[in-house]
């Protein structure tokens, strides 16, 4: 039996580089052995500050390494497949930032060929291992609330993306809502049966080059009779603001906060406090928590909370809101 | 037929107008038919502003009026007691702003005329009609938190009293900390028998003139066993903050809030709102309930829940606190040198 297991990253942006150092730091039973990035000095750097391991400018090169036996994959987007494919192919389990890919053609033939190789798969919805957010789910499974009627979510990030960045995201709904889009199947356990969408460029007017907006509402549907809504804005102008709310038959759960640090200022002008800065103070734990979560499903043989199927249907609903609000009329799915 | 309760009002200040107010707009089944103050323009013109009968400005003549039933005494302190014995004297029953008396002779005083006439006596401490503290009475008693075992209060009052006030209100512990121990007995069900204090005038050096301080902490213990702690601040420059907390042996209960509005503003600073400005926006629920409670006791002939002896209590330990600071030493109650 292995007593660690030994993980390659393909791809040392910016959440490549945070997923390397909680390997590195914070899995006991990891152990990074490798970096792959197109861009040679990228690579060459994480491999660098991560011990000296071995990196590679190709990922193909890397799925060669026979003593890897998972794969990270925090590329870009539009490479996720064919990573995907490549990783499984060589038996490797993996772990694939969201979203899995940006079309539902590309999700299912990536996921057939994980199924064929019988390698494990999650997807990077951190949020599920969120303390506050687990322990709402954990909430609604006892029937504290009784039973599940509306979900609320808002995500508002801080400010826009940078240009490229957005432009190659997949746009805000498959980017960003499809975190509160996974949260909504999650916790109110039922799949979404119909979506409406309204979105508009109302900040940065340079967005309107890729059809993308920066601001959307999302209503949903679900197949057991519940509703949902959704708000997502680019930027907030103050901070990083995610909030939750589940409406219950017996009560609500709300999960979210604003105040980053514990302290208040109370002074003539009243009461004041700092803001969460951003996903990364927000999210810091969950970033660990679902890597923990995904090497001892590994090392255990288990299949991860967050399957590749629930990040192709969470990319279903994020598209379906994309037509929507792009067609200006309700998708039933 | 008009069955209110009329009422004669005692001293025109800021808690007697507050009262004013609350007995003509707030509380339906009072009638106030008179008011009495020393400054003989306060009373006429008030009087005239709201149509109430009668007028003086002297509490002797107002006590005459033989149609009004109960009083409500809202002048300077040190004119409480003879105003309580001169009521009861005429069988009039009393609300009486908090403190009764600054001495426990002088309440002692005043509580015998009551028990003479069997009159019905109400103290002001308003809180224990705020809405706050009455639900955490409640769980209290219904055992929520099970037994109280520990006491902590905060009273902070966002400006420090004019120097004419603080010479005449027996000083910030007696004044302000009172309200905490009223409290304190009603919460923990238990009274107090032993109090140190520490205090000083950390702020505001002009207090000096009326020998009163703007800062104390005191420490309590009750007979039961159970301890507290109480502290009150003259300078909470941010606003009125009052908070209380019980523990209990199988839980807590908070009592108290920071938000005025229910408006947070976002900006890039941070988040922001406002502070509770001053004691009517917190209390100003309390003042009514109180007065609406005092004339439903008449009405219905009921003796108050908040009693004389209620008073005296808190009076008490708020002068072992007061000799505590000045001597440096713990004190216990009772007081021997009363």
């Amino acid at each position: 039996m292995t007593k660690v297991v030994n993980i390659g990253i393909a791809g040392a942006g910016r959440i490549g580089q945070r997923h390397a150092k909680n390997l590195l730091t914070q899995i006991p039973n990891a152990h990074l052995v490798a970096v792959a990035d197109v861009e040679k000095k990228r690579a060459q750097e994480l491999a660098e500050r991560c011990g000296k391991i071995r990196w590679y400018e190709d990922y193909e090169k890397m799925l060669e390494q026979k003593d890897i036996e998972a794969v990270l994959i925090s590329a870009s987007t539009n490479v996720h497949r064919e990573i995907i494919i490549g990783a499984a192919k060589k038996g490797k389990h993996i772990f694939c930032e969201k979203p899995i890919t940006l079309t539902l053609e590309e999700t299912n033939e990536a996921l057939a060929v994980v199924e064929k190789a019988r390698v494990l798969m999650q997807v990077g919805f951190m949020r599920r291992f969120d303390p506050a957010l687990a322990s709402a789910k954990k909430e609604i499974d006892k029937g504290s609330i009784g039973k599940p009627l509306v979900f609320k979510a808002v995500s508002r990030d801080p400010e826009g993306p940078p240009f490229e960045y957005a432009r190659a995201s997949g746009g805000l709904f498959v980017d960003s809502s499809i975190h509160d889009i996974d949260l909504a199947r999650w916790f109110m356990g039922s799949e979404v049966e119909k979506v409406y969408a309204e979105g508009r460029v109302l900040i940065y007017p340079e967005y309107k080059e890729f059809g993308d907006v920066d601001v959307a509402l999302i209503t949903f549907t679900f197949k057991n009779g519940s509703l949902g809504n959704i708000e997502n804005s680019r930027r907030s102008g103050y901070g990083y603001d995610t909030r939750v709310e589940i409406v219950g038959s017996e009560g609500t759960l709300q999960v979210g906060y604003l105040r980053n640090r514990r302290f208040l200022l109370v002074n003539k002008s009243g009461v004041s406090h700092d803001v969460v800065p951003s996903w990364v103070e927000r999210f810091a734990g969950a970033f660990v928590h679902e890597l923990q979560h995904f090497v001892d499903c590994v090392m255990d043989n288990k299949t991860p909370l967050v399957t590749g199927i629930d990040g192709k249907k969470a990319l279903e609903i994020a598209l379906a809101a994309t037509t929507s609000c792009q067609k200006g009329i309700s998708i039933t799915l | 037929m008009d069955d209110r309760v009329k009422i004669g009002l005692i001293g025109l200040g800021r808690m007697g107008r507050i009262y004013v107010e609350a007995l003509i707009f707030k509380i339906p089944r009072a009638e106030l038919v008179a008011v009495a103050d020393i400054n003989r323009q306060a009373a006429k013109k008030i009087a005239a502003s709201y149509s109430i009968k009668h007028w003086f400005d002297n509490y002797q003549d107002l006590l005459k009026v033989e149609d009004i039933r109960g009083v409500v005494v809202a002048a300077s302190t040190i004119v409480h007691t003879e105003i309580i014995v001169g009521a009861a004297e005429v069988g009039k029953d009393i609300f009486c702003e908090k403190p009764v008396a600054l001495t426990l002779k002088e309440t002692d005083t005043a509580l015998k005329a009551l028990r003479k006439r069997r009159v019905k006596f109400q103290a002001g401490f308003m809180r224990r009609f705020d809405r706050g503290y009455m639900v955490a009475k409640e769980k209290i008693e219904e055992g929520k938190i099970g037994k109280p075992v520990s006491f902590k209060s905060i009273s902070r009052d966002p400006m420090c009293p004019r120097l004419d006030y603080a010479k005449v209100s027996g000083g910030l512990i007696v004044d302000m900390a009172i309200h905490d121990f009223d409290l304190a007995r009603w919460l923990m069900e238990s009274e107090v028998k032993r109090v140190y204090a520490e205090g000083g005038r950390l702020v505001f050096d002009q207090l000096e003139e009326a020998d009163d301080i703007d800062n104390a902490t005191i420490n309590m213990l009750f007979a039961d066993g159970s301890v507290g702690n109480v502290e009150v601040s003259r300078n909470a420059l941010y606003g009125y903050d009052i908070r209380t907390e019980v523990l209990g042996s199988e839980g807590g209960i908070m009592i108290g809030y920071a938000r005025h509005t229910p408006v947070v503003l976002l900006t890039k600073k941070g988040a922001a709102h406002d502070f509770v400005p001053y004691i009517m926006e917190r209390f100003g629920e309390a003042y009514t309930n109180e007065l609406n409670y005092f004339v439903d006791c008449i009405y219905n002939d009921q003796n108050p829940s908040v009693t004389g002896q209620d008073g005296r209590a808190a009076l008490e330990i708020a002068l072992a606190a007061t000799q505590s600071y000045k001597e440096a030493k713990p004190v216990e109650i009772p007081l021997a040198n009363e």
